[in-house]
């Protein structure tokens, strides 16, 4: 990954991303979209297979899997865990296939009862079609209710501690809001996936974001890192920089380690390991990070200069 | 569009939780939103000085919260819809509770 950075002409900002991180980045973005009720069909990893890995993907799934709940994700890792790259320990939170299973092993391991998305909400709502059918019945009887899923609720969070303020203001905006952050989610997954997949999974293509799309990326990206946040338990700010400290130790021994060992755990300097689905989160959550923190300089850039000229 | 080209906008804001206005915008801290994030959402939305952002980002981040607007129950209505999607932690309420 490299960060965002305002290209030459100062039409466009621009970072690199190597197609391993940008097919995990799509991927996670469209389970954020389906969190919110929205529609992932956009998000369509067939045509970015090419030879990346993601070819060993059920088809079937991808189609369904706002039912079934099995993402190209409960595929588990990339085929070579040997490269550097951060992301390798790709798997799905509730760790239905064992990281280091065979690449064939991945679809006998995957079932109904035991996949889930990468950000998968919790038992008690773990149902995508049972939560549509919330917001739905919402809009029908013009009562809106809280989301009860934590991670969507800090994306849409109450407005108010007074219940009359805060629902009168559900009621006003929710619509919008989820609608809004769906359309530059799914603006981020096509932007992810515009780039023809590379066999080397170190090239780093370019990932362009216009310079009028740049303040809905930058959402975008805020938006996954808060339910990634969400998943991870992420509190207070200790927190966040306890697991910024456990994923670049992770990082920065793959580094020095050679190619036999892989991103398995980490300790970091609070003592919590870190292993399988949350160092995978975690790695995730990082890249976001960077990503966002770069963009949003180079808006910081482009928004103070144009202060300067009026 | 740059609010700051507004005139009498600033210096209206800027007054922060005056007297009178019946409602404030909350920002709340929160572990996720990078530092820079939070200040430009309060410069190209706000239309705040660099300084005047950076200042209420910082008083966020060290006492959990900041009032970043006054106004009409519905002026602040849109602020906090606006606020919520950035993706800033925002609530309304009434001033002086």
């Amino acid at each position: 990954m490299r960060p965002f950075e305002i290209s030459d002409e100062g039409t466009a900002y621009v970072a690199a991303l190597s197609t391993p991180e940008r097919l995990v980045l799509a991927q996670v973005t469209g389970d954020v979209v389906e969190l919110l009720g929205g529609e992932d069909t956009d998000v369509d990893l067939d045509d970015a297979g090419g030879e990346a890995d993601v070819d060993r993907v059920d088809r079937e799934d991808t189609e369904d899997g706002a039912k079934t709940g099995a993402t190209p994700l409960d595929q588990g890792a990339p085929p070579t865990e040997s490269d550097a790259a951060p992301l390798d320990g790709a798997k799905p939170l509730d760790g239905a296939v064992p990281h280091d299973a065979p690449d064939d092993a991945g679809a006998s391991a995957r079932t109904p009862a035991t996949a889930g998305d990468s950000l998968g909400a919790g038992a008690q709502d773990a149902d995508p079609d049972d939560h549509l059918r919330q917001i739905l019945d919402g809009i029908d009887a013009d009562v809106v209710v809280a989301p009860a899923d934590p991670a969507v609720r800090r994306l849409l969070p109450d407005a108010s501690d007074d219940p009359e303020v805060a629902h009168e203001f559900r009621r006003l905006t929710d619509d919008d809001l989820r609608q809004r952050k769906v359309d530059r989610l799914l603006l981020f997954a096509d932007l992810l996936l515009e780039a023809s997949p590379s066999a080397d999974e170190d090239e780093q293509l370019p990932l362009v974001v216009g310079r009028e799309e740049g303040a809905e990326i930058a959402g975008a990206l805020g938006d996954v890192r808060q339910v990634i946040g969400s998943r991870l338990g992420l509190q207070t700010d200790a927190d966040t920089d306890a697991l910024y400290r456990s994923v670049s130790a992770t990082w920065e021994e793959d580094e020095g380690d050679g190619p036999e060992t892989g991103p398995e755990s980490a300790r970091g300097h609070a003592g919590e390991a870190l292993s399988g689905p949350e160092l995978f989160l975690g790695s995730v959550f990082l890249l976001t990070g960077y990503l966002q923190e770069s963009l949003t300089d180079c808006l910081l850039e482009h928004h103070r200069r144009a202060g300067r000229a009026s | 569009m740059n609010v700051k080209t507004i005139p009498g906008q600033e210096v209206r804001q800027d007054t922060g939780a005056s007297v009178g206005e019946p409602w404030v915008t909350l920002v709340w801290n929160d572990p996720v939103t990078t530092m820079n994030y939070v200040v430009y959402v309060f410069e190209s939305y706000f239309g705040f000085s660099e300084r005047k952002a950076h200042r209420l980002m910082m008083q966020v981040h060290s006492e959990g919260k900041a009032v970043v607007s006054t106004g009409g129950r519905e002026k602040v209505e849109m602020d906090v819809q606006a606020m919520h999607s950035f993706g800033l932690w925002a609530t309304m309420q009434r001033s002086g509770e």
